[in-house]
This record gives structure tokens, C-alpha cells and sequence, in this order.
């Protein structure tokens, strides 16, 4: 298992820095959780893991693999995963379709071999589709198979989301707002998925969130951002009342409480 | 859809296309020339739009040029094919030899355009693309020698292990002489079959499901570890050897080849077929095809019954020009009313039937008889 490491990471929009020299390492096997006030440059910065983004300057190195300089699939093939903010799936498809698409970097069927349904073609989506179904179950959705994703209610979708990026039999799990928008029921369905999936599949996740709650009783290590620069970082514990933290949710009133308190 | 769940089609399905095949096969038995004609250009238009909708339908990307890569197909054939002399060339090879070279080398026109195809996304592809209609039609005019020029060329019949698609030798079956046409007819049917079954393999298939996610999310797609750029140059090359195929089929209906045929107004008409069929689907495109290639003629046959239509050159609005209002007309009612064309009203249809089907009927309840 290889860990992740950011150094030093900047990015820049026409004059705008999004990011400013932030550095983090995700320990392999972690949970990790990147927090912050909107706009800290939280999801800048997993644009800039996944490959969508480019850095302006610095490195985010993946074991040996320097991802900045690479192209989003082949981000992908080192099994690296994300699931989005916004749901990004294909609404029309029937969830198992759209799971199915993780498996992509997985199998190698072309535009001859599922044209003329080649024997190896068949087999190959036939094996594939049985873990597929076992994902689906792992993570609550088996029922919904064959409805359209577009039909499912949004924290089905949602889930849909973890079992695709599951469906890549990652390495690294970069989960953007994963329980957003959620009820209480769904969260604590979805803090459960994630916290067995790393405990089954051995994987490392890069959590952005902002349920506090859910990042104290998840995350193993804490780095905060505000305003695209790192202004704290630890285990949960000490981040929690760190003032510098405190300021930058709160405002400055906050800090002064409790510094009487 | 997916084929996972009925590995055997099921009886009503099988049944169907039993049917469908028998009435398709029967049709040269009785239908005239004229009939005849207008089916094998249908089909032929079925199999290029099968190729535009895997394009523009199922992976996102307008294309504009689809008329060039038809022409390419086309010329490609009669090049190939056809005999030096007169100021013309021709490689002269054999006809099987030459079809497959034809889409060959559409796929490969398709590929030397693959740079911009993989780099530019949805409509900006399309503006791109139309510039390729307009290198064809100077193309087409100017490089005599292969071409023909504005007159065009004679296309070779076909020959396959010394069977002739052409009126000569006469071949009768059942009684029924069979002559270009009805030959062509078949071959048209067995090229749109194995078109379409192929499509469908890799629309079901791993191809299928990354083309869909390029159209709906792009950056889902690469993240999820698709290539989306050379997806969709191949793409781009896989439509375009569809349309060398159809290409190659409309040169044979035709017997002659002109250049002014493939104009942008084909590439239009082409994408009519997609929207008004339903984009995305095989069966979608393979209805609009129909749809769109059969109104002209039937305007043109029955132009004496139908208000509003005078027969070409008598100055009232011209069958060619009627249908064109015509499917104008229905492409935007498609695009308001109809999102997935023909193909989806039948989906939808089809759904509220077996909705209604297994409802089950909700119980009755009488007034109760109140005291007065």
C-alpha cells in the first residue's frame, strides 16, 4: 500500500489562488478528512488529485507514481477513486450499468470485441458483472439493479456514486461530501459503508466534509484549509480546538468565549 | 435492455422479429421498382444513421460531416472498383474487395480528422465538422480523374464469387425475375442486420457504457478511468466507416455517382433521422432513417392525391421540398414534445400498456346509506 503525499501544492486561477502551498500525507490504510469553510479550496484540491485540474506548482506523489503530470484515467489506472459533490452518473443507465463503468480500467473489451461479442468479450463482462452485484449489495443498493439511476431517490444515488468508485477496486477513495444533503438515517447507513469498506478492503480515503460529527467519528487525521491555505492539521481531538480553526468557522467572537470559558 | 437479464429473447420478442423478417423478405416478391428503390436507400440511410447516432446520440458529439464520409465511401467503391480509361481512373479490383476497401477507407478519412474529433466536445466538433463537407464538394468537383467531376461516375455493379448484382444475368426465382434491385434489396437487408446487431454489442457493452458517460458527465468519464479523448476519436472513426458503408450501398442503388448528392443538406438530413428516430438507439436511428428517406418518394408518387404538392417542375411546392418542410416540421415537434423521438413515444407506450396491465384494479366503494 503506498501512501499519498501533497508538498507544497499551489494553485492558481487567473490571479486567484485557490491553493497555497498546502501539504498533507494520507497514511496508508487512514481515513483522512480535508475540511474547511466554502471556499477553502477543498474541491480544487481533489480536482488536482484526480487529474482534472493542473498545478500551478508542487507535487502530489501516489507512491513512486508524480499524479500533477498525469492524465485522468491514468490517475485512474493507478486505483485511485472519487465520487462528486454533485452526482455525476448517467441518469438513463440502470445502476448496474453505471457501476459496471468502474470496472472499465479492469477490463479490456474494445469496439470489435463487444461489436461481435467475442467469446472473451461475454466471459469477461459475465465475471465482471457478478462483482458488480456484490458491490451493490456491499453497499445497500442490490435492490435498484435495473431501475434507471435517474428514478432513485438522491441518497440512493449517492451511494450508487461509492459503489461505481468501489467498483474500481481502488487503492486510494477520494469521497467528496459523501453524506451531503443526507438525513440522519442515511448518514449513519453511509459513515457505516465507509468505515467497513476500509476496514474490509484495506483502503486509504481522503474525506471532504462538513458534518463535523461525522468527521470527529471517522477520520483518523484532520487537515484544515481556509481560504486555499492549511491552517491546521492533526488527529481530530486537537484540530477540534485548535483556535485557529475555531476563528476560521466561527469568526473571532467564538474565540474569545472560549478563551474566558 | 441490458441483455443480462433475458439471455433468450423472450417468445412475443422472437415472434416479432419473425415476422418483421418474413414481410421484409417477401417485400421483392411483389413490391414494383419503384418500391424497391426507395427500400434499399432507406436501408442504406439506416446503416449511416446507425453509425451518426453512435456518435452524436450516444457519445455527445454533433457531427456535421457526416456527408463527406458518405461520398468518401461512395467514391471510395467506384475508385476502387472501377476501370481506368476515359480520363478516369481505377484501381479495378474486385467488387467485394473494394466495398471493404471503400470502409476502410472512410474509417481511415475518419481517422486522419481524429486530433480535432478526439479534442473538441459536442457542438464545437460539429462546427469543425462542417468544414469537412465543403473540402468534399471541392474535392468531388475538381479531382476529375477519380471523381468525374460535376458529372460524376458510373458505379460498378457487384460480384461476389461470380454471383452479379446486376440486372444481368436475369435470375429468377419463383417466378419472380430477380434484377438489380430485388438483389440489392437482400444485400442491403443482410449489411443493415449485421450494422445494427454490431451496434447493439457495442452500445450493451464496455464501449457503450464509456460513450454514454463522455455524453453525460466528461469528467465522471476520465476520472472513472475512460481515455475520453481517444474514445472519442474512435468514435469518430467507427461512425465514420458506417457511413463509408452506407455510402458504398447508395453508389449501387444509384448506378451513378454525383457529387452534389453529398452536401450539407445530406448531413442534415442525417441528423434529422437521429433526432425524429430517437437518439441513442440503434432501432431509433434505423426508424428515422426510414422515416426521413421514404417521405420524399412517397410524396413524389402520390403528389396527385396530397394538397399543397405539385409534381416536380410545375412550380407549386416539389415533393423534395414538401418533406422537407415536413420533417423540418417534426423535428422540432420532436425536440418540444418528444425527447427520444419515435423510438421513445413507442418505449413510453409501451410502459403505460404494462402499467395498466398488472394494476390491479382499486377496490369500489358505495355512498352509505345515511338516516335521513
Amino acid at each position: 500500500m503506498s501512501e499519498l503525499k501533497v508538498t507544497d501544492l499551489t494553485v492558481r486561477f487567473a490571479g486567484i489562488t485557490a491553493l497555497d502551498h498546502v501539504g498533507f500525507t494520507v497514511e496508508p490504510g487512514s481515513i483522512h478528512a480535508l475540511i474547511g469553510p466554502n471556499g477553502a479550496g477543498k474541491s480544487t484540491c481533489f480536482n488536482v488529485l484526480s487529474g482534472v485540474y493542473k498545478a500551478t506548482s508542487g507535487s502530489v506523489r501516489f507512491g513512486d507514481a508524480e499524479l500533477t503530470k498525469m492524465a485522468p484515467h491514468q490517475i485512474a489506472a493507478l486505483g485511485v477513486a472519487r465520487t462528486f459533490q454533485n452526482i455525476a452518473l448517467s441518469k438513463l443507465q440502470s445502476v448496474e450499468n453505471n457501476i459496471m463503468l468502474g470496472r472499465h480500467r479492469l477490463t479490456r473489451a474494445g469496439f470489435l470485441g463487444a461489436g461481435l461479442r467475442l467469446p472473451y468479450a461475454r466471459r469477461e463482462d459475465r465475471r465482471h458483472r457478478e462483482r458488480v452485484r456484490e458491490i451493490a449489495r456491499y453497499v445497500g443498493v442490490a435492490q435498484y439493479l435495473d431501475a434507471p439511476v435517474g428514478l432513485l431517490p438522491y441518497g440512493v444515488q449517492k451511494r450508487v456514486e461509492l459503489a461505481r468508485a468501489l467498483a474500481m477496486e481502488p487503492k486510494l477513495l477520494l469521497l467528496d461530501e459523501p453524506v451531503a444533503g443526507m438525513n440522519g438515517g442515511e448518514r449513519r447507513q453511509m459513515a457505516e459503508v465507509i468505515v467497513a469498506a476500509r476496514a474490509d478492503l484495506g483502503i486509504s480515503i481522503l474525506l471532504v466534509e462538513h458534518d463535523m460529527g461525522m468527521v470527529m467519528r471517522l477520520a483518523d487525521e484532520v487537515t484544515v484549509l481556509d481560504f486555499g491555505r492549511k491552517i491546521a492539521s492533526g488527529p481530530p481531538a486537537t484540530v477540534q480546538s485548535d483556535p485557529e480553526v475555531i476563528r476560521a468557522y466561527l469568526g473571532e467572537q467564538a474565540v474569545k468565549e472560549q478563551e474566558k470559558a | 435492455m441490458s441483455e443480462r437479464t433475458s439471455p433468450l429473447p423472450s417468445l412475443p420478442r422472437l415472434v416479432a422479429w419473425a415476422v418483421g423478417l418474413a414481410v421484409m423478405v417477401a417485400v421483392p416478391f411483389y413490391a414494383e421498382a419503384f418500391f424497391l428503390q426507395a427500400g434499399v436507400f432507406a436501408m442504406a440511410a439506416a446503416i449511416g444513421a446507425i453509425g451518426l447516432n453512435l456518435l452524436t446520440g450516444s457519445t455527445g458529439q454533433l457531427s456535421l460531416g457526416h456527408a463527406f464520409f458518405l461520398a468518401v465511401g461512395a467514391y471510395g467503391y467506384v475508385y476502387l472498383a472501377g476501370e481506368s480509361g476515359n480520363g478516369l481512373a481505377g484501381l479495378g479490383l474486385p467488387t467485394w474487395l473494394a466495398v471493404v476497401g471503400a470502409v476502410l477507407l472512410a474509417g481511415l478519412a475518419g481517422g486522419l480528422f481524429s486530433p480535432i474529433a478526439g479534442r473538441l466536445r459536442g457542438t464545437y466538433l460539429g462546427i469543425a465538422s462542417l468544414a469537412l463537407v465543403f473540402i468534399g464538394q471541392h474535392i468531388l468537383h475538381n479531382a476529375h480523374a477519380v471523381t468525374g467531376g460535376a458529372n460524376g461516375r458510373d458505379v460498378p455493379p457487384l460480384e461476389i464469387a461470380g454471383f452479379s448484382f446486376a440486372d444481368t444475368p436475369e435470375l429468377v426465382v419463383l417466378q419472380v425475375p430477380f434484377r438489380a434491385l430485388e438483389k440489392l434489396w437482400f444485400l442491403a437487408l443482410a449489411l443493415l442486420l449485421l450494422a445494427a446487431w454490431i451496434a447493439r454489442g457495442v452500445l450493451n457493452g464496455r464501449p457503450g457504457r464509456a460513450m454514454n458517460t463522455i455524453r453525460d458527465h466528461e469528467i465522471a468519464a476520465g476520472v472513472m478511468g475512460v481515455p475520453v479523448a481517444r474514445y472519442r476519436a474512435a468514435v469518430f472513426v467507427v461512425s465514420s466507416m458506417y457511413a463509408g458503408l452506407a455510402g458504398v450501398l447508395l453508389a449501387m442503388a444509384f448506378r451513378r455517382t454525383v457529387p452534389d448528392y453529398f452536401g450539407l443538406l445530406l448531413s442534415l438530413e442525417y441528423l434529422a433521422m437521429i433526432v425524429i428516430g430517437g437518439l441513442g438507439t440503434v432501432a431509433g436511428a434505423v426508424i428515422g432513417a426510414v422515416f426521413v428517406s421514404l417521405l420524399p418518394p412517397l410524396f413524389t408518387r402520390y403528389a396527385d392525391g396530397l394538397p399543397l404538392i405539385a409534381p416536380p417542375g410545375s412550380g407549386g411546392v416539389s415533393p423534395a421540398e414538401a418533406s422537407r418542410i415536413l420533417y423540418g416540421a417534426i423535428v422540432v415537434a420532436v425536440v418540444l414534445f418528444l425527447p427520444g423521438g419515435l423510438m421513445g413515444l413507442w418505449q413510453r407506450l409501451r410502459a403505460s400498456t404494462a402499467a395498466r396491465r398488472k394494476s390491479t384494479p382499486s377496490p369500489r366503494m358505495e355512498p352509505e346509506e345515511q338516516p335521513a
